[in-house]
Formats: structure tokens, sequence, C-alpha cells
């Protein structure tokens, strides 16, 4: 599990067993918080989404004592409660930047991701593709095969010959695309790491 | 308090920034707690990627959706990734379908009932595979020019979006402005540098115009030097920056590469008069 590196390790085992008592509950929880959060913090167009939610979870972390005692219902909406006001917070500190000739700054820059060539993209694309199972890989290509009008009669068929429901077939597609994504990001990083090297 | 229900149309609205603060508090909440509604949400913004992938948003909803998903150089790199993943998809369909429909015809052909005697076989065997060949090449070449075509297609109609009166209306907030003199009153100075920078989704060039005369519309043609890619963006219009007359082009930073570019601005000629044009030069680095 990544664990982030100030956060000190009891801080974290104790934010894990108030998430639940059950570990591997826990980690599934918290691993889905870094991602809602992330996104979260994403649709608010604040600059850095990782990092504001290491904010969040360093938060909730040091008020964890008096939390334990007091706080009572689904602890992911305390989690909420802390990243909006991180968001206002954001919001004003950015209102605060004065314009220079109509530029506003980021407050907290991100870190900037090159920009790939296009044939190590492709590259791993091909890698990623050949990660995942002949299915999974059959399928989400046929999905992707079509556009406007018919995609969506391509779809209908495909979950009428897969025997599911048009949504069943969405969200499995989602899935495999989500994992093709993160495959694909850590293959370019890889690569970019190995010709930094090179 | 009443909530409403988190369709996917109200997901919709809610990842464009289309809904009030009181609302994107209840839908982030019941996105952190709530199973379903954070599943919707999922699909709504697959849908509004493919969306804007198929260039099928209104020009405001692409701009909102440039904000929100292109908004950094790690968002950007995302988007390229998902762009390519459905280009891929798309070129493998083209690819399949004339060598599975020619294979089964010729599958077909072969197992229907003829002469025992089929030494012809051979050469006509021989030819469909040249025949085959020179197909796929035409087709993998055919492919390459479509994707570079719809490439260029997206890009054009981007910049369309970008630089339509009602975007020009809007000062996004995180925007960088850079005032551009033409080429004969900038003498021997080297072109203005525009350096790209994640933190800015757009960059609007100023294009400053020195021209008495005013014309009723003008258009850009933009072009990296020593390519042949050439972007034309119509229906501009003059607007007061201070006391000098100016040309505003936004311009999507994840479609520039390092490099210079020209823009040639034309006005719309009066009759019996010559176009009214000026140039201008930048170069693009990191």
């Amino acid at each position: 599990m990544p664990q982030k590196p100030d956060t000190p390790r009891e801080s974290l085992d104790d934010l894990l067993t108030w998430l639940d008592p059950n570990r591997e509950v826990a980690i599934s929880i918290y691993m889905d918080l870094r991602f809602v959060l992330s996104r979260i913090f994403s649709w608010n167009r604040c600059a850095d989404p990782q990092g504001m939610s290491d904010e969040t979870f360093d938060r909730v972390a040091s008020k964890l004592p008096k939390l334990k005692e007091t706080f009572e219902g689904d602890p992911k909406l305390f989690f909420y409660g802390v990243a909006n006001n991180l968001i206002k917070e954001y919001r004003k500190k950015v209102k605060s930047f004065s314009p220079v000739e109509f530029i506003e700054r980021s407050v907290h820059p991100p870190q900037e991701v090159e920009e790939e060539r296009p044939d190590l993209r492709e590259e791993c694309l091909s890698i990623c593709l050949g990660k995942l199972t002949a299915e999974k890989r059959q399928l989400i290509l046929s999905y992707y095969s079509k556009e406007k009008q018919a995609k969506i009669v391509h779809r209908a068929k495909m979950a009428r010959e897969l025997g599911v429901s048009p949504e069943a077939l969405r969200v499995r597609m989602l899935r495999i695309r989500a994992a093709l994504e993160e495959c694909i990001e850590h293959c370019l990083d890889e690569m970019e790491v190995k010709g930094e090297t090179d | 308090m009443n909530q409403k229900p988190v369709t996917e149309v109200l997901a919709r609205r809610f990842l464009l920034g289309q809904v009030d603060d009181s609302e994107r508090q209840q839908i982030e909440s019941l996105f952190i707690s709530d199973p379903e509604v954070k599943r919707t949400i999922l699909l709504a913004e697959e849908d509004l990627l493919e969306d804007y992938l198929e260039g099928a948003l209104s020009n405001s909803d692409a701009g909102e959706f440039r904000l929100r998903y292109a908004n950094t150089s790690h968002q950007r790199r995302k988007l390229r990734i998902a762009a390519s993943i459905n280009q891929y998809a798309l070129a493998e369909s083209l690819r399949e379908q004339p060598k599975l429909s020619g294979i089964q015809r010729l599958r077909g052909w072969v197992s229907s009932p003829a002469p025992r005697n089929r030494w012809y076989l051979i050469p006509v065997t021989l030819a469909v595979s040249i025949i085959v060949l020179v197909a796929a090449v035409w087709l993998v070449q055919w492919h390459h020019r479509r994707t570079q075509d719809n490439l260029s297609l997206v890009v054009e109609k981007e910049l369309k979006d970008l630089n339509s009166s009602s975007s020009l209306g809007e000062t996004p907030s995180q925007m960088r402005s850079i005032a551009l003199p033409p080429v004969t009153l900038r003498s021997v100075q080297p072109p203005a540098e525009v350096k790209l920078e994640a933190i800015y989704p757009i960059i609007e060039l100023r294009l400053l115009w020195p021209q008495k005369e005013d014309s009723l519309s003008y258009q850009v043609m933009l072009q990296r030097v020593g390519t042949s890619d050439r972007f034309t963006i119509t229906d501009l219009h003059l607007a007061k920056d201070h006391d000098r007359s100016i040309v505003r082009l936004r311009l999507p930073p994840q479609h520039l590469v390092p490099g210079l570019y020209q823009i040639t601005l034309t006005g719309a000629a009066t009759e019996g008069a010559t176009a009214p044009t000026e140039e201008y030069t930048f170069t693009v680095t990191r």
C-alpha cells in the first residue's frame, strides 16, 4: 500500500483502524478515499489534487484522538468536510493573488509532466493492451471501435451478445479502461526514467 | 434538506461546473459516500470525455471541459492517453473489417463444390496475396493520413471554439496573455517567446493591429514554420487594449510544440481594395 512519506506510521495505523477495524477493509476504504478526494480536488480545478488529498489525510490524522471520542457517522463524510474546507481555502488564496496582465498563478504549482513522444505513447498502449487478457482486450477494442450514432447501436448489440445490460457493460468497460490508462501512465513514467538514465 | 437524485444529466452538469455551490457540495458528499452516485458520476464523466474527443460538445461545454480536464500537464497527458485508446480501437476496426470479409469470401469460394483440377488456384492465390498486401499497405497509409486529418480537425475545432465571440467574452482565471507586435514594427528584434507552462490551459496572443483602416472581420492563418500544418481561424474582430487596436487569438497550449510559428492576420477587404495584412512570429519553448 502506498504510504505518504511524511505521515507517521502510527497515525496511519490509527487512521486505518478508525476507518474500519478490519485492516483489509480499512486499506480498501483508504485507497478509495485517496481516489475520490483526488477527483473532487481535480473537479474544483485545484492545481495539485494529489497534494491536497495528502493534506486532507494529514489534517484528519491530526484530529484523530478527539474524533475517535466525539465523531459519529460515516468517517468518509468527515474527510469530505475537511476537503471542502481546503477547496474554499484554495479558492480564497487564488482570488487573493494580484492579477498581472490578466494572469492568475496557481497556489500550489503541480509537478510538471513532460509531453511524451507519440511513438512512446503508442508503444506503451501496445504493451498494456498485451497485458490484458485476450477477452478484455477484444472487449475494449470492440467497445471503442465506433463513433457517434454507430457506437450506440454497436454497444447495445455487444451487451445483447454478452447477455448483460448496457449499464453493466459500461461499468465493465470503465474498469478495464481505467486499468489500461493507469498501466500506460506507469509505462510512460518508466520510459521517462529509463530515458533519463540512458 | 431535499436532495435531488443524482442522474447522469445532473452529474454531467456538475462535471462541467454548471451547478451552484450547495449542489456541488451535496453531489460531492454523495460521490464520497454513496457507491451508486459514484458510479453514475464516473459513467457520466466517461461519456463526457468521449463526447469531447469526438468533438460533440458545444463550444461553451468544450471550454468548461478543458478548464477542468486539461488544466495541468498531468491531466493533458491523461487526455492524450484516452484519445490514443479510442484512435487505436477505431483504427483496429478499420483494419479488421476488409481483412475478415476478404478471407471469409476466399474461404467460401475454395470450399465450394468445383472441379477437382484446381491447378489455376496457385497463380490466383498469388495474385490475391499480392492484392491483399497492396491493399494492406494502402490501408495503413490511408489510416495514417486519416489519423492526421482527424487530429487537424480536432485542433481546428478547438481553435474555432476558443476564438468564438462567446469564448472571447469570458476571461478564464488561468490564462497567459502575450502582446505580439507585427514583424514590420518589431524590425530586428527576435520573435516573442511563448513558454509552455502547465498552469496555463489557454494562451492568448494579443496581435497589435497598427493599420488605421479597420475591417469588419479578420482571419488568422497559423503555421508552424517548416511544416505543412496550417490552421485558419475566421471571424475575429478588433478590440481595444488601452489605446491600441488588437485582435485576440487564443491558443490551446497542448497542441503547440517547440519551434517557430508564423501568423498571417488579414482583414476583410473592402470592395476594390487589397486586403490589409500583417505578419507575426513567435517561438514556442518549454
